[in-house]
């Protein structure tokens, strides 16, 4: 076991190496939720309270989520912010840390199936080497979070079924209840987890181990039952923001075309969970999560896909064989559920193809001269692929991506923030045309350590409506758009203008002009 | 309910013959909803009928430029067109090119279904469940060339059927030869001539890989396709408009290479993966009610699960594989979720549902009998219902 988790361990150090390069750089932007979700980590860090002054929250409510944020990320980026400065790279760290113990836990719970040396190593470097799950893993945001939580449930469910003891079966349940705080999806993803260990202990008619899971599952649930004590809306407003009921929402004679037309829907976009066009040529449509240029695996895993899903349902006696089939068919529930189709509310359908892929690599390498060559081939073409991906992506897709990622903002507030440290200091003037322009400019300039500054700016929603303005102020809004004419108009000159890496102005900073 | 099933049906090519008379009537005489008259179809049969030349003058030409400039493969609009010059009313000829296509390929059905199934009763059953698909009565009843590339397939798929028990280089030939009269069809004929060429000669080498039958089979299909090359030899300019819409452009032939770049662009191959996927959503197949019945969302997977258990085993792979690539064709066309292109997927479908109450009956037990009839029975409710 020891050489295992030594194994575990190396596959996650030298994931982290190839996930944590360049996060100041690539994704070219911070994004509104992980603006946000820092924001709520640092104050954390700062007062032991999130943003609305409560102590140690389980969720992290915000003005219009009042859902709130799960509390996996936001404590754990606040551990990392104890240690790194806030920056555009430290809220990301956490994401790609998860994302290398997911690799980590997969070479481990590839060598509890398999022997040897490739077959386990095939397991994480297919989910290494996954564009789909590297780009979640760089963004600060939960999406990945779920996946470390579904492979200790198996690689404790594992132990359990080889050496018997039942703690192993506890500690799979609690890793399934801790996962719930992981990510919104995961509460769907968890339970289902949930029933299939069920169905297959009540299989083997193990009522003891049942009884067991059942039992630290909902151990693990008492705070969130406690909060949905005190937060007696929260159910409901997952509902609302999900629109899971909208034959609810018509009524009445409405009601059976209204659930007829919800059922369509989320089997289509079950059904495009699956499709290969997104899994293995383009990826999500958003350039957020996708560079476009890659599928969310590399193609050779859909050949590695096929020859595994055979080589398991061949073997299917194998109960946790079974069990990874039926998780990999059900990890896109949460997206049927919520009519998203976008892998972050299913990324935990990432390590269990893996781990498909690495069967279908065993039974390449069992098989005919042909099939040895062919794995071998398909393995070896992985890297090269991957490293074609890289290569756009850390020189192409920031210019491609930045609109995605709401432009220059950075630019424009740091600018501003150069520049507000004059004396006098100059006054400060927010568009709340720009979206979220408020939380940009909390964070860098918390970020700058220029905190002072937050309560400086005055937000305003059009420049008709600007009350008079005193000399030399300072005010954001987007480039070339309606409000910069206006402005020039009425005598203040662009002092700055934060363009997109491909030199399209998006924000402009004016200055009030001095009168000479 | 277990001993009916095993009497029915009494015979069953008298049962085929009238189902494919009932699709006949059903084609002509009814507009179900969503079946709108392929009006360029029609006129351009007016126009062979009358002038007895195309658009661009051509007297009978091969292929045929359509009223509206786009080109049309010569079978259906001929036929059209000879049906007008009997008197008939333009809609009705076009409807009853279309509706003749889907009675045959209805028999076909039966035809392929006796060959593949172990009982008779089966091949009955793919036969009504075929004649009851919505997609069908639509295409029927919209009079358009689309259905008129099934009885090429069906025909060579019964070749195919029959040579896994005898293999026979002359049925073979003939076969292909049938599938080659598909290219004369519609757009997707082309390059399903080619597609299910390849499938059945694969799931014919399951049992019988003699050099000589397969070649046989291709020779068939070559044969065929010589019209086309002294039309092209003779009309080379129309060639842009039609093979190369259809099948392959004029550059990628001069430049191989170009076409096989361009076939395999990163983009292009990811969207026409993603339309090929979406042919096979369940909720494009059985839930919006254009294609197949809902029940038959039940019967198909089931068919396809099982169906190795009631069909000899070789067949099993034929139906397997066609039913794999039957939106092949369309989806190179990058033509997303039309049935009117992936109309193979009909007949492979029926056949499928069929082997899953096959499946169902095989249980021996009531529940499975009940199922099993009650689910083909909504089947064809449902589709009558459309009717």
């Amino acid at each position: 076991m020891r050489a295992t988790l030594l194994h575990g361990l190396a596959a996650s150090a030298l994931t982290l190496a190839v996930y944590a390069w360049g996060l100041d750089r690539v994704p070219p932007y911070l994004l509104h939720d992980e603006i946000k979700g820092a924001l709520q980590s640092q104050a954390l860090v700062e007062t032991g309270r999130d943003l609305n002054g409560r102590f140690l929250p389980l969720y992290f409510q915000e003005p219009g989520f009042t859902v709130g944020r799960d509390p996996a990320s936001i404590y754990f980026t606040a551990l990392v912010l104890r240690v790194l400065p806030l920056s555009e790279a430290s809220i990301r760290l956490p994401s790609a840390m998860v994302g290398a113990l997911g690799v980590g836990l997969t070479l481990v719970l590839a060598r509890l199936w398999w022997s040897g040396f490739v077959v386990p190593w095939a397991a994480a470097a297919t989910l290494a080497l996954a564009p789909g799950y590297f780009l979640h893993s760089r963004l600060g945001h939960q999406s990945v979070y779920p996946v470390p939580f579904v492979l200790l449930w198996l690689i404790a469910l594992t132990l359990y079924l080889q050496r018997g003891r039942l703690a192993f079966v506890y500690a799979s349940g609690a890793a399934l209840g801790l996962g719930l705080y992981s990510y919104l999806a995961a509460v769907i993803t968890m339970p289902t987890c949930l029933a299939a260990t069920v169905a297959l202990l009540a299989h083997r008619r193990d009522w003891r181990a049942v009884r067991a899971v059942i039992l630290a599952f909902g151990i693990m649930l008492a705070p969130l039952g406690l909060w949905q004590f005190v937060q007696p809306d929260r159910y409901a407003d997952i509902v609302a923001s999900y629109r899971v009921a909208p034959a609810a929402e018509a009524g009445g004679r409405a009601a059976l075309p209204a659930v007829a037309e919800a059922i369509r829907g989320r089997v289509d976009t079950y059904w495009d969970a699956f499709n290969p066009g997104r899994l293995f040529f383009t990826g999500e449509s958003s350039l957020n999560v996708s560079t476009r240029e890659a599928g969310i695996l590399l193609l050779p895993v859909a050949v590695l896909l096929v020859a595994g899903i055979v080589h398991l349902v061949r073997a299917r006696r194998v109960p946790l064989h079974v069990l990874l089939l039926a998780m990999l068919v059900l990890a896109p529930l949460p997206a049927a559920v919520m009519a998203d189709v976008e892998i972050r509310r299913w990324l935990v359908a990432l390590p269990l193809a893996a781990l498909v892929a690495a069967a279908g690599v065993q039974a390449m390498l069992g098989g005919s001269r042909a099939a040895r060559v062919s794995a071998a081939c398909l393995l070896a073409s992985m890297p090269l692929l991957f490293a074609g991906f890289l290569r756009d992506y850390f020189t192409e897709y920031p210019a491609r991506a930045g609109q995605w990622f709401g432009g220059n903002i950075r630019g424009a507030v740091t600018e501003v923030l150069d520049r507000a440290e004059a004396s006098p200091p100059p006054a400060v003037y927010l568009h709340l045309g720009v979206p979220y322009l408020d939380a940009y400019w909390k964070f860098y300039a918390t970020a700058r350590g220029q905190s002072a500054l937050i309560a400086r700016a005055v937000y305003f929603g059009s420049v008709e409506d600007l009350p008079p303005i005193p000399e030399g102020a300072l005010l954001i809004t987007h480039a070339g758009a309606g409000p910069a004419s206006v402005l020039l108009a009425e005598g203040w000159q662009v002092a700055a203008t934060a363009s997109e890496p491909d030199g399209t102005p998006s924000f402009a900073v004016f200055e009030r002009s001095r009168r000479p | 309910v277990t001993r009916w099933s095993a009497r029915f049906p009494g015979d069953s090519r008298v049962l085929a013959v009238a189902i494919a008379l009932a699709a006949l009537v059903a084609g002509l005489t009814r507009t179900p909803p969503g079946a709108e008259t392929d009006t360029v179809f029609v006129e351009t049969a007016v126009q062979l009928a009358r002038d007895g030349a195309d658009r661009s003058g051509r007297e009978r030409p091969l292929m045929v430029q359509g009223a509206d400039g786009q080109w049309l493969q010569p079978l259906p609009v001929h036929l059209a067109s000879a049906f007008v010059r009997t008197g008939l009313e333009p809609g009705i000829a076009a409807r009853l090119v279309a509706s003749t296509a889907w009675a045959v390929s209805v028999w076909l059905v039966y035809l392929v279904g006796v060959r593949l199934f172990v009982k008779p009763r089966a091949a009955v059953l793919a036969a009504a469940l075929f004649a009851a698909t919505p997609a069908g009565l639509t295409l029927a009843a919209s009079g358009g060339a689309a259905l008129t590339a099934l009885p090429p397939l069906l025909a060579w798929f019964a070749a195919v059927a029959s040579c896994l028990e005898r293999p026979r280089r002359d049925v073979l030939a003939l076969g292909a030869a049938a599938l080659g009269l598909g290219v004369y069809t519609q757009p997707a004929g082309v390059l399903m001539a080619p597609i299910f060429l390849t499938t059945g000669l694969a799931a014919l080498a399951t049992r019988h890989r003699e050099p000589a039958l397969h070649l046989s089979a291709v020779t068939g299909l070559v044969v065929t396709l010589v019209p086309l090359v002294v039309w092209y030899w003779q009309h080379p300019g129309t060639w842009v408009e039609t093979m190369g819409r259809w099948a392959v452009h004029l550059a990628h032939i001069r430049d191989p290479f170009q076409g096989l770049v361009a076939f395999a662009r990163w983009d292009v191959a990811g969207r026409r993966a993603s339309d090929y996927w979406h042919y096979f959503s369940p909720v494009y197949l059985f839930l919006t009610g254009t294609v197949f019945a809902a029940a038959v969302a039940a019967l198909l997977p089931v068919g396809l699960a099982g169906c190795g258990d009631r069909m000899r085993r070789d067949g099993w792979w034929l139906v397997v594989m066609a039913w794999i690539a039957a939106p092949l064709a369309a989806a190179l066309l990058d033509a997303p979720r039309s049935i009117a292109l992936a109309v193979a997927l009909l007949p492979i479908g029926a056949l499928l549902a069929a082997g899953g109450v096959e499946r169902l009956l095989a249980t021996r037990t009531s529940v499975g009998a009940v199922t099993a009839w009650s689910l083909a029975a909504l089947a064809v409710v449902e589709g009558l219902l459309r009717w």
